[in-house]
């Protein structure tokens, strides 16, 4: 809910163009903390818990109040779902899946966020077209 | 702005998987709307570059523009760089040619445009658009790891009939002074029409061997449909398309001096033509 409610609220924000960049890279940023928070041994108190969820929340409401319209949240929210198989998964002891997915999420987010930092043509872009 | 971020992701997901993204053709073309068209009438065309999802109007800006000449029956050529609209709504100019004949439209840009590319993708570019020498420069100097520098230019030409043909016309297949240059033999709007379509390559005024001379359907541009390597005398021959639109391209490097702040200089050199009725 904490997530839903910063989403929302931080998609109503307007927020200048010339801070897509810093959005995305925020975002990816907040998507890589996220998934090796996973990874924690020791469980995080309520506090931390609810600060992460205020972080994500802001991070995609930030996005679309970017580069997105606000229908793009109808879209978003629902992959909030994709916890209630995570927690059905770490309570039957099969946490490791959990956490094979959330390392390949990981590496997707770090790669998303310094792909655009590469001096050189990144792979998604095409070249010599100058 | 969002196009870009969201190939990012994906290529950020695709690479997690270890999948390969697809080398595309780098073309620089001239493109008239119509390449048959009627005299004294305004015939606009645009600046081309790219192939297949990625083809789109060329954003080159006019100070790297050195020559834009239409070159007609009186073998007179014409300056047409005033008549560049670059970044025009639909167009990136008009002509409006009066005298009757076929109208070699040649451009050359500087060669200030600059590349760089990682060592995989630079070397799978080299190996598509059959830079042989160049790969064999950076195996022999073991830089086969390492990313690649270009500095390249522009050199395009375009046939544009102007009226019906009518008697021979010495200018298409006449050398014009370009770096790297597509020189037909014959002139494919001849009429009757050769049923084959030799060319010859120059590079910096000589026959080149061993470049890669490519044929590509400008409606169907995502990949060439003959592909031949010049012979030792600098030819190639292809076969004389029936209808449509069509680009011969040919791209040839040289290793820069070590004083260079580039590994190569590279041209590319093209030559657009097109039938009525497509």
């Amino acid at each position: 809910m904490t997530v839903v409610v910063a989403a929302v609220a931080a998609a109503w924000v307007r927020l200048p163009v010339g801070w897509t960049d810093a959005v995305f890279l925020g975002c990816w940023s907040s998507t890589a903390l996220n998934s090796a928070r996973v990874h924690l041994v020791r469980s995080s108190g309520r506090k931390a818990t609810v600060l992460l969820c205020v972080n994500t929340g802001i991070w995609a409401g930030a996005v679309i109040s970017v580069a997105g319209r606000k229908a793009d949240l109808l879209v978003a929210l629902p992959c909030m779902v994709t916890l209630l198989p995570a927690s059905w998964a770490v309570r039957r002891g099969g946490s490791i899946a959990v956490k094979v997915v959330s390392s390949w999420l990981l590496a997707v987010a770090i790669l998303a966020a310094t792909l655009q930092f590469l001096p050189v043509t990144p792979g998604y872009l095409p070249d010599h077209m100058d | 702005m969002i196009d870009w971020r969201l190939r990012a992701a994906l290529a950020a997901v695709a690479m997690t998987f270890f999948v390969i993204l697809p080398v595309q053709g780098h073309d620089f073309w001239v493109q008239p709307a119509d390449y048959w068209v009627t005299p004294g009438v305004d015939a606009s065309f645009t600046l081309q570059v790219g192939h297949g999802p990625f083809r789109q109007r060329s954003l080159i800006p006019l100070s790297r523009i050195l020559r834009f000449e239409g070159i007609g029956p009186q073998d007179i050529g014409v300056d047409l760089r005033p008549r560049l609209q670059l970044g025009g709504r639909t167009s990136d100019g008009v002509t409006d040619f009066r005298e009757p004949g076929t109208y070699v439209l040649v451009l050359q840009t500087d060669t200030r445009a600059y590349s760089l590319l990682p060592a995989i993708r630079f070397n799978d570019y080299l190996r598509y658009e059959g830079l042989t020498p160049a790969l064999d420069y950076r195996e022999r100097t073991h830089r086969m790891a390492m990313d690649g520098s270009e500095k390249y230019s522009r050199q395009a030409k375009a046939l544009l009939q102007v009226g019906k043909p009518s008697g021979p016309q010495p200018q298409v297949t006449k050398p014009l002074g370009l770096v790297l240059e597509i020189v037909p033999d014959v002139d494919p709007y001849a009429t009757p029409r050769p049923r084959t379509l030799p060319v010859h390559v120059l590079y910096r005024g000589r026959r080149l061997a061993g470049a890669l001379v490519m044929l590509t359907n400008l409606e169907h541009d995502a990949n060439p449909v003959e592909v031949h390597l010049t012979d030792r005398n600098g030819e190639a021959e292809f076969a004389t398309p029936p209808s449509g639109e069509w680009l011969l391209n040919v791209i040839w490097t040289e290793v820069t001096p070590a004083s260079s702040d580039t590994d190569f200089e590279t041209t590319f050199s093209s030559l657009s033509f097109g039938f009525p009725g497509h």
